[in-house]
C-alpha cells in the first residue's frame, strides 16, 4: 500500500516466494476495502415498549369550567391502545399551550418522545374550537397541528378525534378512538325476571346509551360495514328471530323468522349479505341471505352442529365453528365451491372466530389441552401458530378493532365485564361497566 | 671477527688500569666498520633495486614515446634541411672530388643501407609495437567489457536485493498494519455490538412497521459518545417508521461506552456510523 502500483507489481514478480506474493496481493486488494467501508450497524429487533408521551392539559380561556378534561381523555385513549405510556402531569416542568412555550430539553428530561399541547376556546354560538399541536421531542420539531370543532356536548368526541390524529401520526395506522361498540347487558332481577339491553357506547365504554330494551334475550349484535345499522337476534316474539336496526332512526326490521334457530347474523364485508345459522330443516346449518333479493343460500350441509359464521375480508369464504370432528373446532368454507377445510387443531375447544381486517389472523375462544379456562387466542392463518392472550377463567366473544390492533371481549366473573386487550396481548383493561352481566361486544367499523 | 678481536684486546693485557681507553677505541673502530658495512650495503642494494624496477615502467615509457614522437619530428627536419645545403658548395676540388664522391657514394650507399636497415627495423618495431598496442587495446577493451558486465550484474543483484528488502519491509509493515487492523476490527465489532444493543433496546416500532421495511441513517458522534447529528439516508416510505428509527438512536445516545475506546479506533470507525433499521421479527 505504501508503494506505487506499477512498482509493486514489478516487485511482486521479482519475489520468489509465491505465498508471500499471494498474501501481499491479498493485502493490496483487501486493504482499501477494509479502510473505506463505513461501519454499518444492522438493527433488526426492537423492544416494542409503549411510547412515552406527555399530554399537557389544554389551556381553556372560558369563564366556566369545561365539562370534560380533553387532555385526560386523550391520555387514557392512548394508554388504552397499549402502544403509549402517557407521563403523569405531576412530573411536568411546565404547561405550555403554544409552540414557543415548548422547551424540548425539559420534555426529554422526562423521557417523553412526544409532547401534545392544545387550547380550547369558545366558538361563536354554542360550541368549542380545540387547537392542538404535536411535537417530536427527540427530533425537536412540530409534527402535527390541527383544529377540531364541535358543540358543547361533543367534547369527548373532539378529544377522541385528536387521539385518532395523534395515534395515526405516530404509529402510521388510523386510530380507533372515535369508533363505537355495542354490547348486551342482562340485568337479573329474580329467577323469573331478567331485563336485556342493547347498549351503544364509545369504544372506551363512556357515553353508553341503551338502544334496545327487552325482557327477552338479545344476542349477537353485528355491525353493518358502513356503521349505520346493526343486525341482532331477539327473542322478543317468543322465539329467536334476526332483526336489523338503523342506528340513527331506531327503525327495525325482522329479517328472518324461520322455525327453529335464527342466530349469529354476520354482515358481509360489502354490506349486501348476511350470514346466519338456521335450523329450519332440522339441523343447524350456515346460510347466506342476500339482503336485496332476500334469497337464501345454504352453505354447509353436515349432520354436526355448524355455528357462528365470520366473513373473510374478501367476502369469498366464511370461517365457522363445527363439532363435526368430535369437538368444537374452526373451519373455513369457500362459498363458491363449498370446499371446507379445518383451521384449528390445537386443543379441545376453538370457537367463535372473528377474522382480522387484513385476513392474516383470527381471534377466537380457545381451551387448551388439559386446561380449565376458556381464553381469547389469536391464530395466524398461514402458519396455524396460536397464542393465547388472556388468562381469566372464562372469556367469550372476542371482536377485533377496525385497525386490527385491539380486541374487545366479554370476561365472565361473578358478572360479565368488558375487557380490551392489545392484539399483542401485552396491555389489557377492563372497561367501566354498568350493573349487570355484559356480553357479546361488537366493535364498529371506522366512522366516516 | 672484528668483535672477537676487540674483545681479546680488551681482555688480553691490562684489564683494570686501562679500563677507559681500552673500551673507547675498539668501540669507535667497531662503529666505523659497522657504519661502513651498512653504507656499503646501502650503496649496493639500491642500485640493483633500481635496475629491477626499470622493466615495469618500460612498457609505460614505450607508450609515452609513441605518443611524444610526433612532436619532436616536425622540429628536426627544419635544421637538417638547412645544413646539407652549404656543404656541397664548400668543397669544389675535381680529383679528390671523384674519389671523395666515390667514397662519399659508398658511404652514402652504406648510409642508405644502414638507414634502410634502420628504417626496416623501425618499421618492424613499429609493426610490433602496433600489434602489441592492438593486443593491449583489445585486452584492455575485453577487461573493461568484463568489468562493465560484472558491474552491471552486481548492480542488478544489488537492485533486486534492495527491492526484495523493500518489499519485505513493506510486507512486514502491512502485516503489522493488518494485525493492528484485525485487532481494531475486533475491538470495533465489540463496540458495534454494544451500540446495537443500546439502540435495539430503545427502538419502539410503530404499529405500521412491517417486515421488509428499511430505513438507513447516518449519525455523527463525538469521542465522548455524544450524538452530533442524525440524518436519514434512505427512508422506508413510512414516516412513522423512519421517525421511530432516528428516535431510537436519539434515545440511546449518548453512547458513553465509546469513551473507553482508543482514540485511533474511534477516529477510524465511529466518527460516522450507518444504521440500517430492518426488522426481522415482524409480520410482513
Amino acid at each position: 500500500m505504501m508503494l506505487t502500483g506499477a512498482r509493486v507489481i514489478r516487485t511482486l514478480l521479482l519475489l520468489k516466494k509465491p505465498s508471500v506474493m499471494w498474501s501481499l496481493l491479498f493485502c493490496l486488494l483487501m486493504g482499501p476495502a477494509l479502510a473505506q467501508a463505513e461501519l454499518t450497524i444492522e438493527i433488526t429487533k426492537g423492544n416494542d415498549k409503549a411510547i412515552p408521551v406527555a399530554v399537557v392539559p389544554f389551556a381553556w380561556s372560558g369563564s366556566d369550567l369545561l365539562q370534560e378534561e380533553i387532555a385526560g381523555i386523550i391520555g387514557s385513549d392512548l394508554r388504552l391502545s397499549g402502544q403509549f405510556a402517557p407521563i403523569s402531569s405531576k412530573q411536568f416542568l411546565g404547561f405550555p399551550s403554544k409552540a414557543d412555550e415548548v422547551f424540548f430539553g425539559d420534555w426529554r428530561l422526562l423521557g417523553a418522545s412526544y409532547v401534545l399541547i392544545g387550547r380550547v376556546s369558545e366558538q361563536s354560538g354554542n360550541g368549542y374550537v380545540v387547537n392542538y399541536e404535536l411535537f417530536d421531542v427527540l427530533g425537536r420539531r412540530s409534527v402535527l397541528r390541527g383544529e377540531v370543532t364541535g358543540s358543547r356536548d361533543q367534547l369527548r368526541a373532539m378529544a377522541h378525534k385528536i387521539s385518532d390524529d395523534v395515534y395515526e401520526n405516530i404509529t402510521g395506522i388510523p386510530g380507533v378512538f372515535s369508533t363505537r361498540i355495542v354490547y348486551v347487558v342482562a340485568k337479573r332481577h329474580d329467577a323469573k325476571k331478567t331485563d336485556y339491553q342493547l347498549v351503544y357506547a364509545d369504544m372506551d365504554g363512556h357515553r353508553a346509551v341503551p338502544i334496545l330494551k327487552s325482557n327477552k334475550p338479545i344476542l349477537a349484535p353485528s355491525w353493518s360495514p358502513d356503521g349505520k345499522k346493526l343486525a341482532y337476534v331477539s327473542f322478543e316474539a317468543g322465539r329467536p328471530a334476526i332483526y336489523i336496526q338503523e342506528l340513527a332512526s331506531g327503525e327495525r326490521e325482522r329479517v328472518t323468522n324461520f322455525p327453529g334457530l335464527n342466530s349469529a347474523p354476520k354482515w358481509s364485508p360489502n354490506g349486501k349479505k348476511l350470514a346466519m345459522v338456521l335450523s329450519k330443516d332440522g339441523n343447524p346449518e350456515i346460510y347466506v341471505l342476500d339482503l336485496a333479493s332476500r334469497q337464501l343460500t345454504q352453505v354447509t350441509r353436515h349432520f354436526a352442529l355448524d355455528n357462528e359464521p365470520a366473513w373473510m375480508p374478501d367476502g369469498k369464504s366464511l370461517v365457522f365453528t363445527s363439532n363435526r370432528g368430535g369437538s368444537a373446532q374452526l373451519y373455513e368454507v369457500e362459498l363458491a365451491s363449498g370446499e371446507t377445510k379445518r383451521l384449528s387443531f390445537d386443543g379441545k375447544f376453538n370457537a367463535r372466530a372473528r377474522v382480522f381486517p387484513d385476513g392474516k389472523s383470527m381471534a377466537f375462544i380457545h381451551k387448551g389441552e388439559g386446561e380449565a379456562s376458556y381464553n381469547v387466542a389469536i391464530q395466524e392463518m398461514d402458519t396455524g401458530r396460536i397464542r393465547t392472550l388472556t388468562s381469566s377463567p372464562f372469556e367469550d366473544a372476542p371482536d377485533v378493532s377496525p385497525n386490527g390492533r385491539m380486541l374487545i371481549y366479554a370476561a365472565q366473573g361473578d358478572s360479565g365485564v368488558l375487557g380490551i386487550i392489545s392484539a399483542d396481548g401485552r396491555v389489557s383493561f377492563r372497561l367501566p361497566s354498568s350493573e349487570g352481566d355484559v356480553r357479546e361486544p361488537a366493535w364498529s367499523p371506522y366512522r366516516k | 671477527m672484528i668483535g672477537k678481536r676487540t674483545r681479546s684486546k680488551r681482555g688480553g693485557k691490562k684489564r683494570e688500569s686501562v679500563k677507559g681507553e681500552g673500551w673507547l677505541l675498539p668501540a669507535t673502530v667497531s662503529l666505523l666498520l659497522h657504519s661502513l658495512a651498512v653504507a656499503l650495503l646501502l650503496l649496493i642494494v639500491p642500485t640493483t633495486e633500481t635496475r629491477k624496477v626499470n622493466p615495469v615502467p618500460r612498457h609505460v615509457s614505450a607508450k609515452m614515446v609513441t605518443l611524444e614522437r610526433p612532436e619532436p619530428a616536425p622540429k628536426k627536419p627544419v635544421p637538417v634541411a638547412e645544413k646539407p645545403a652549404p656543404k656541397p658548395i664548400a668543397k669544389p676540388r675535381p680529383d679528390q672530388q671523384a674519389i671523395a664522391l666515390k667514397q662519399k657514394q659508398a658511404e652514402e650507399r652504406k648510409k642508405k643501407q644502414a638507414e634502410e636497415r634502420r628504417r626496416e627495423e623501425r618499421r618492424k618495431a613499429d609493426l610490433r609495437r602496433e600489434s602489441e598496442r592492438k593486443l593491449a587495446e583489445q585486452r584492455e577493451h575485453e577487461r573493461l567489457e568484463r568489468e562493465r558486465r560484472e558491474r552491471k550484474q552486481k548492480r542488478l543483484e544489488q537492485l533486486q536485493k534492495q527491492q526484495e528488502e523493500e518489499m519485505l519491509a513493506a510486507l512486514d509493515r502491512d502485516a503489522q498494519a493488518a494485525e493492528q487492523a484485525r485487532e481494531d476490527a475486533e475491538l470495533a465489532a465489540g463496540y458495534v455490538g454494544i451500540i446495537r444493543q443500546l439502540v435495539e433496546r430503545q427502538w419502539i416500532r410503530p404499529a405500521s412497521a412491517r417486515q421488509g421495511m428499511k430505513t438507513v441513517l447516518r449519525i455523527q458522534l463525538l469521542p465522548t459518545g455524544e450524538l452530533i447529528k442524525v440524518r436519514i439516508l434512505a427512508g422506508s416510505g413510512n414516516e412513522a417508521f423512519d421517525r421511530s428509527a432516528y428516535q431510537s438512536v436519539e434515545r440511546a445516545a449518548p453512547f458513553t461506552e465509546l469513551q473507553d475506546m482508543e482514540p485511533r479506533v474511534f477516529e477510524e470507525n465511529f466518527r460516522t456510523l450507518r444504521f440500517v433499521f430492518n426488522p426481522e421479527d415482524l409480520l410482513e
